[in-house]
């Protein structure tokens, strides 16, 4: 357990990262969710409204009371938003497992070879990659949880 | 579960997520297998038991990937151990073998026998050849296994929440069948 010391040394540290500083810093930092678009709340997405709201009734039931409705849709978000991830991490492992004409190789030997290698910057955004989804799964086992506790504990 | 909101469930989880060569029906399978063995009692569990496929279809593809990796570029590994011989026609030797022409893949077991070496010499300069890509992908099966397991985790996580709902109700039930006898006044 951390000691008191710790815990406000660590807050005094976070306040003071507040992220980029500079015009062009904070520019290239507002770009960061319209890169791959997996910092866009998932209910804004106007074409996935009929699924989403079709998983959220069939957490619900059909007698729910209003916040049981509320936390299923929580849970409906929060599966699309991990599948959205998923998705995203898929479309980038097949364009990097795909070799083209513009793929780099020393000899026709290597074209096998780099059908199954990933580049140093692929790697990184797969790795990136993981870390949303692991907050999106994260996210969908607290919605899940607080499901089951509403459930569980109406009161 | 009934088999029609597992349809409507297989159908709300979207088509599964594939790369060129494999096959679906295995992935099919795959799901059906793990549903009869985990038998889901509700969506929640059903949203569980799809993630640990996928996971699952995710570790197995990145085992494939990296036994592939090694087999597609084990000629760099013979063109090191090769090295040290630095011969007339050594690379055209290297692409016969890569090209599996039986006369090569001989030449080449004589001359690994000659230096006391085996097959595990060529994959272990293979493994050095590649490590960074197969350090990737070891980690991104340990990030499956992990998140994998966790899927399992979660199901155990919610049957218990679900036998304490049961408990509750029964308890419930057998508290209102409870009541209080009147005394008789030969007993008081």
């Amino acid at each position: 357990m951390s000691s008191a010391r710790k815990i406000a040394a660590n807050r005094a540290n976070a306040r003071g990262s507040t992220g980029p500083k500079t015009a062009p810093g904070r520019a290239r930092a507002a770009r960061n969710a319209l890169r791959h678009g997996l910092n866009v709340p998932i209910y804004s997405d106007p074409a996935i409204t009929e699924e989403l709201d079709m998983l959220a009734r069939e957490i619900a039931g059909a007698e729910a009371h209003a916040e049981v409705r509320g936390l299923a849709r929580g849970v409906a978000e929060a599966y699309f938003d991990l599948r959205r991830v998923r998705l995203a991490r898929h479309r980038h492992l097949v364009d990097a497992l795909r070799v083209d004409a513009q793929t780099e190789v020393a000899s026709p030997l290597d074209i096998g070879a780099a059908r199954f290698a990933l580049t140093a910057s692929q790697t990184k955004k797969l790795l990136a990659m993981d870390r949303y989804e692991g907050g999106a799964r994260l996210r969908l086992k607290s919605a899940i949880q607080a499901f089951d506790e509403a459930r569980n504990f109406p009161d | 579960m009934g088999t029609e909101i597992a349809s409507k469930a297989v159908n709300l989880f979207g088509p599964p997520q594939l790369i060129d060569g494999e096959d679906g029906r295995a992935y099919e399978q795959l799901h059906e297998q793990v549903r009869l063995s985990v038998e889901p009692a509700d969506i929640f569990e059903e949203i569980w038991v799809r993630d640990f496929v996928d996971l699952q279809w995710e570790v197995l593809r990145c085992r494939r990937l990296k036994s592939s990796l090694m087999a597609a570029s084990a000629f760099k590994g013979l063109q090191k151990v090769l090295e040290p011989f630095s011969f007339e026609g050594h690379h055209d030797l290297v692409e016969d073998w890569a090209a599996r022409k039986p006369d090569a893949i001989a030449q080449v077991n004589r001359m690994l026998e000659a230096a006391g070496l085996t097959a595990d010499a060529v994959m272990a300069q293979t493994l050095c050849e590649n490590l960074e890509a197969i350090k990737t992908m070891e980690t991104m099966i340990a990030m499956a296994e992990h998140r994998r397991n966790d899927a399992l985790c979660q199901i155990e996580r919610h049957r218990l929440t679900l036998a304490h709902r049961a408990r509750r109700t029964i308890q419930q039930l057998e508290d209102a069948e409870h009541r209080v006898v009147p005394q008789s006044k030969s007993a008081a």
